[in-house]
C-alpha cells in the first residue's frame, strides 16, 4: 500500500509545478483624455481605435462602442453639439501593411445618428473648431512636427472641414469637404488657431480663423476656404521673436487685436469690407491693414469693452505696472499706474457699490505670477478721466495662481497655491466682497462645475476616497459658500462634471478612480444632489464585449 | 506558445515510448505466459516437456491483466472557437491531468469495460498587443469516462470511450490589484477512440504476494463538446464600507470549447 501511495505521489508531482500567473510584457492600454459630452462621457481607446460613449442614465452602464480611425490622437466635444470629434492619423503602411488614411470622425451621442467620417489627405495632430462648432481646422501642431510618421509632410498644410456639410469632392461650383490648403509660411509653423465670431463682408456672414505662428499670423476665411489666405507679419526685425498669445475680435468695428509675447505693442488688424469693389476670387472681399498700438511694457492680457457707444481696448502691462486704455479709432492711449503688476483681467458689467442702481463696465485686475496679495477693481466707465482714482485695491489672503470667471453668476474664483488656510477666494463682483475659503489638507484635482448654480469639486487629499464640494453660489436649501463631502470606495484621480441632465433627469458627475489597467473605472454621482447611496460605479466598462469584438 | 510546444513534445515522446516498449517486452516474453494470460489468443500447441522439467525459474513478468491504473495525461485540443484561440494565443491548447482507471468488467475473449475518473487542467495566458492587457484562462475539468476495449494482442487494444463531466473556468483580465476576473461552471462531454498499450506486469518482489506493476498508455482522439462560458466581470473594490457602492458587471464575451482533441495518457497499472 505504501508503495502505491509513493508511486501516486511521484506521478502527481509534475502537476504541482504548473503556474497560471500571467506574464505582463505588453504595452499598457492607451486612452485619450476623457471627453465630457453634454450628458455622457466619451473615452477613446487608442490601441483598439474605439470610442466608448457611457451614458450615466443607463441602468446597465454598458457603453456604446463606435470604431474610429486608426491611431486616434485627439478627441474633443464639438462646440454647441452633443457630439464627439475624433482625429486619427491612420497608418502610413509598409510593404506588408496597406496604408490607412487619416480621418476626422463625428460621432453623435444619439446612437440613431450614423457617424460621419471625413477622410483627410494628411496626418494632422492639431484640431481647432469654431465657437459655433461649424468649422474644424486641422493642422500639424508644432510639438510633433513629423506627425503621423509621414516621410514627407508640409507643416503649413491645413484641412478645413465644414461639419454642417457631408464629405464631398470638389465640383465646378463647390470646393471639396474637407478642403486641403497650404498656407504661406514666413519661416514658422502653426502654434495655435483662434476663431472669430461672425463678421459680415459683402453682406454675408464670415468666420475667420487666425492661425498663430512665430512672428506672424495668417487669416483664413473659413466660409471661403479656397480664397487666398492673408499673412500678417508682426515683426520685420529678424532678431526678434514674437509669439502671438491672445487674439480678440471686434465685430462692430471690424478689427482683430493680437497680443504677442516679446513685444510691447498690441497689433491691430483692421478689416475693411470691399463690398462691390472686391476683386474676383480667389482674392478676398475684405482688406486688412496693420496698426501698432503702444501698451506699456510686456503686455500680458487685454480685453475689449464698450463705453458710451465706442469701443475701448484695455491692456494690462505688468512690466510697467500699468493699465492702458486704448481708443482703437484714434490710437490714443490712457495709461494708468497700478499698485500691483496685474497680468490678468476680468471685464464685467454690473452695479458697483458706488452706483448700486446702474450697471457699469468694470474690471478685476489680478496678478497671478508675481505673488501680489491684493487685487484691483477698476471702474472702466470713469478710468480715462479719473485715472488711478478709479482703481480700488482689495487684500487677498494669499497670492492668486489662477482666475476662474463665472460672470453669469456674478462671481470670480481666485485659486491660491494650495495653502491650507487660504485655498481660494470667491469674489462677489457686485458687492466687491472677497470670501476666503480654507482647505484643511489642501485641494487636489479641483474642478469648477460651471453649470449654474456652480460648485467647486475637489479631492480631499487628507482623507482617503473623500470628494468634497463648495457651493460657490446659493442653491435651494443650501447657502452660498457652504460645503459638503461624500465618501467613495476608491482613490479618486479625476472629476468631470457633465453640463446637462441625462435622460433620467439627473445631471451627473463622473469621478474617475485608480485604473492601472486602463479598463475604465468611474463612479457616477448626482452632481446636484451628491449622495453616496445613489452613486454607482462602472469598472471595466472598456472591456465590454472585449473577447468577441476581435482585434483591430 | 512555449508551454504548448513542450507539452506536445512530451506527449509525442510518451507515445513513441509506449508504442515501442510493449513490443520489446512481447518479443522477450515467453509464448507460454502470453497464452496463459490471454487464452482466447492461444493455439493448441502442447508445451515442451523439457521446459517443465527445467523449472523452477522465477517469473519476473506476466501478461496477466491489471485491474487498476493511474495515469498522467496530456490533452491537446485544436480550438475551433475564435475567442478560445485568442485567449490561448494559438489554435492549439494543451492541458495536463491525471486519471484513475478501473477495469470494471472483463468479458473474456471479447472486451474489457473500464471506468475512469480524470482531472484535467488547462492554463493559458496571452498579452494582447492591441489592448495592452494580459488575459489568462484557467480551466479545471473533472470527467467520468466509460470505455470498451478489445485486445488484439496482449499489449495492444483498440478502444472506444465516452466521457462527461463538469468543470470551471477562471478568466483574468489585467494584472496587479486592478485585475478583473470571473469564474464559470461548465459541462462537457467527449466521444473518442484510440489505442490502449500496455507492458507486461513486473513483479516487484520475490514472493507471489509482492505487488505487480505494469505500464499502460492510451492514445485517444475524439471530439469534445461543452457548454460555453459566458464571462461577466465584476470588481468589488476593497472597502471597509458596510454597503459598498454598487459596481455594474461587464459582459466580456463567451468562450466556446467544442474542439477535436488528442489525449495521450501514460501511467501504471496494478
Amino acid at each position: 500500500m505504501r508503495r502505491r501511495v509513493l508511486l501516486l505521489s511521484l506521478l502527481l508531482s509534475p502537476l504541482s509545478a504548473c503556474n497560471d500567473a500571467i506574464p505582463n510584457h505588453s504595452t499598457p492600454n492607451a486612452l485619450l483624455p476623457t471627453v465630457a459630452l453634454a450628458d455622457r462621457m466619451a473615452y477613446v481607446e487608442q490601441n483598439s481605435h474605439t470610442a466608448f460613449l457611457l451614458d450615466p442614465a443607463s441602468k446597465t452602464l454598458v457603453p456604446r462602442m463606435v470604431s474610429v480611425g486608426k491611431a486616434p490622437v485627439a478627441a474633443v466635444k464639438r462646440n454647441g453639439q452633443n457630439q464627439l470629434l475624433v482625429l486619427s492619423q491612420g497608418d502610413p503602411g509598409s510593404a506588408q501593411i496597406t496604408p490607412v488614411a487619416a480621418e476626422l470622425e463625428e460621432i453623435d451621442a444619439d446612437a440613431s445618428v450614423a457617424p460621419v467620417t471625413y477622410t483627410l489627405a494628411s496626418r494632422f495632430n492639431g484640431l481647432a473648431q469654431s465657437p459655433d462648432g461649424r468649422f474644424v481646422l486641422l493642422y500639424h501642431g508644432s510639438s510633433a512636427q513629423n506627425s503621423g510618421e509621414s516621410p514627407l509632410f508640409n507643416p503649413n498644410e491645413l484641412a478645413i472641414v465644414d461639419l454642417t456639410l457631408p464629405p464631398s469632392v470638389a465640383t465646378q461650383s463647390t470646393v471639396s469637404n474637407p478642403y486641403a490648403k497650404s498656407i504661406r509660411s514666413l519661416g514658422g509653423v502653426p502654434t495655435g488657431v483662434v476663431f472669430s465670431p461672425s463678421f459680415t463682408f459683402a453682406s454675408t456672414p464670415r468666420i475667420l480663423a487666425v492661425i498663430l505662428a512665430e512672428n506672424y499670423v495668417t487669416i483664413v476665411d473659413m466660409n471661403n476656404p479656397d480664397r487666398t489666405e492673408i499673412t500678417v507679419p508682426l515683426s520685420t526685425d529678424s532678431n526678434s521673436t514674437l509669439s502671438p498669445a491672445q487674439v480678440l475680435f471686434d465685430t462692430v468695428n471690424p478689427n482683430i487685436y493680437v497680443l504677442a509675447y516679446g513685444s510691447d505693442d498690441i497689433f491691430q488688424i483692421s478689416l475693411t469690407d470691399l463690398g462691390a469693389a472686391a476683386p474676383a476670387p480667389p482674392s478676398n472681399d475684405f482688406r486688412v491693414s496693420l496698426s501698432i498700438l503702444a501698451a506699456g511694457t510686456s503686455p500680458s492680457d487685454m480685453a475689449l469693452y464698450s463705453t458710451g457707444g465706442s469701443t475701448r481696448l484695455a491692456v494690462l502691462a505688468p512690466g510697467s505696472q500699468t493699465l492702458a486704455i486704448i481708443d482703437p479709432s484714434t490710437s490714443s492711449t490712457t495709461s494708468i499706474a497700478t499698485s500691483i503688476p496685474a497680468n490678468q483681467m476680468v471685464v464685467f458689467n454690473t452695479s458697483s457699490p458706488s452706483a448700486p442702481d446702474q450697471s457699469e463696465q468694470q474690471a478685476l485686475l489680478v496678478d497671478v505670477s508675481s505673488g501680489s496679495t491684493s487685487v484691483l477693481f477698476a471702474d472702466l466707465q470713469s478710468i480715462e478721466t479719473a485715472g488711478n482714482l478709479a482703481l480700488v485695491s482689495y487684500p487677498l489672503g494669499a497670492s492668486a495662481t489662477s482666475v476662474v470667471p463665472l460672470l453669469d453668476q456674478g462671481i470670480v474664483v481666485l485659486m491660491y497655491s494650495q495653502y491650507s488656510a487660504n485655498a481660494l477666494s470667491v469674489v462677489d463682483l457686485a458687492k466687491r466682497e472677497l470670501s476666503p475659503i480654507g482647505a484643511g489638507s489642501g485641494l487636489q484635482g479641483s474642478v469648477i462645475d460651471s453649470t449654474a448654480p456652480s460648485r467647486l469639486w475637489s479631492i480631499d487629499s487628507g482623507a482617503q476616497y473623500g470628494l468634497c464640494y463648495l457651493n460657490l453660489v446659493a442653491r435651494t436649501g443650501q447657502a452660498s459658500l457652504s460645503t459638503g463631502e461624500i465618501w467613495l470606495d476608491q482613490n479618486i484621480t479625476n472629476i468631470i462634471p457633465l453640463g446637462q441632465a441625462s435622460s433620467d433627469g439627473h445631471r451627473y458627475l463622473a469621478v474617475e478612480q485608480d485604473d492601472a489597467n486602463k479598463v475604465g473605472n468611474v463612479t457616477l454621482v448626482d452632481a446636484d444632489n451628491p449622495d453616496r447611496t445613489s452613486a454607482r460605479t462602472a469598472y471595466g466598462f472598456l472591456l465590454t464585449n472585449y473577447l468577441e469584438r476581435g482585434q483591430p | 506558445m512555449t508551454t504548448t510546444k513542450t507539452l506536445t513534445m512530451r506527449a509525442t515522446f510518451a507515445g513513441v515510448l509506449f508504442l515501442t516498449l510493449p513490443s520489446a517486452f512481447a518479443a522477450a516474453q515467453s509464448e507460454t505466459d502470453s497464452k496463459a494470460a490471454w487464452p482466447h489468443l492461444n493455439q493448441p500447441t502442447p508445451p515442451a516437456p523439457e521446459l517443465r522439467q527445467t523449472a523452477p525459474t522465477p517469473r519476473h513478468w506476466s501478461w496477466d491483466p491489471s485491474r487498476f491504473g493511474v495515469a498522467l495525461e496530456i490533452r491537446t485540443t485544436w480550438l475551433q472557437d475564435s475567442v478560445a484561440k485568442r485567449l490561448t494565443g494559438s489554435n492549439v491548447s494543451s492541458g495536463e491531468g491525471i486519471s484513475l482507471q478501473w477495469d470494471a468488467l472483463r468479458l473474456e475473449r471479447i472486451a474489457t469495460v473500464s471506468l475512469d475518473l480524470g482531472w484535467l487542467t488547462t492554463s493559458t495566458s496571452t498579452n494582447q498587443d492591441f489592448s495592452g492587457l494580459a488575459e489568462g484562462l484557467t480551466s479545471n475539468m473533472f470527467s467520468l469516462g466509460l470505455s470498451v476495449r478489445h485486445h488484439l494482442l496482449p499489449w495492444l487494444a483498440p478502444f472506444a470511450r465516452v466521457a462527461g463531466g463538469m468543470g470551471w473556468d477562471r478568466l483574468t483580465v489585467g494584472t496587479g490589484t486592478g485585475d478583473l476576473h470571473d469564474e464559470r461552471v461548465f459541462g462537457q462531454g467527449s466521444l473518442g477512440g484510440g489505442l490502449f498499450l500496455r507492458s507486461p506486469r513486473l513483479l516487484l518482489g520475490a514472493t507471489r504476494a509482492a505487488p505487480e506493476v505494469g505500464l499502460v498508455a492510451y492514445v485517444e482522439g475524439g471530439y469534445l463538446l461543452g457548454t460555453s462560458s459566458d464571462f461577466t466581470l465584476t470588481s468589488q473594490p476593497a472597502t471597509a464600507a458596510s454597503s459598498p457602492i454598487p459596481t455594474s458587471p461587464v459582459a466580456i464575451g463567451k468562450v466556446g470549447r467544442d474542439a477535436p482533441y488528442l489525449r495521450v495518457s501514460v501511467g501504471i497499472a496494478f
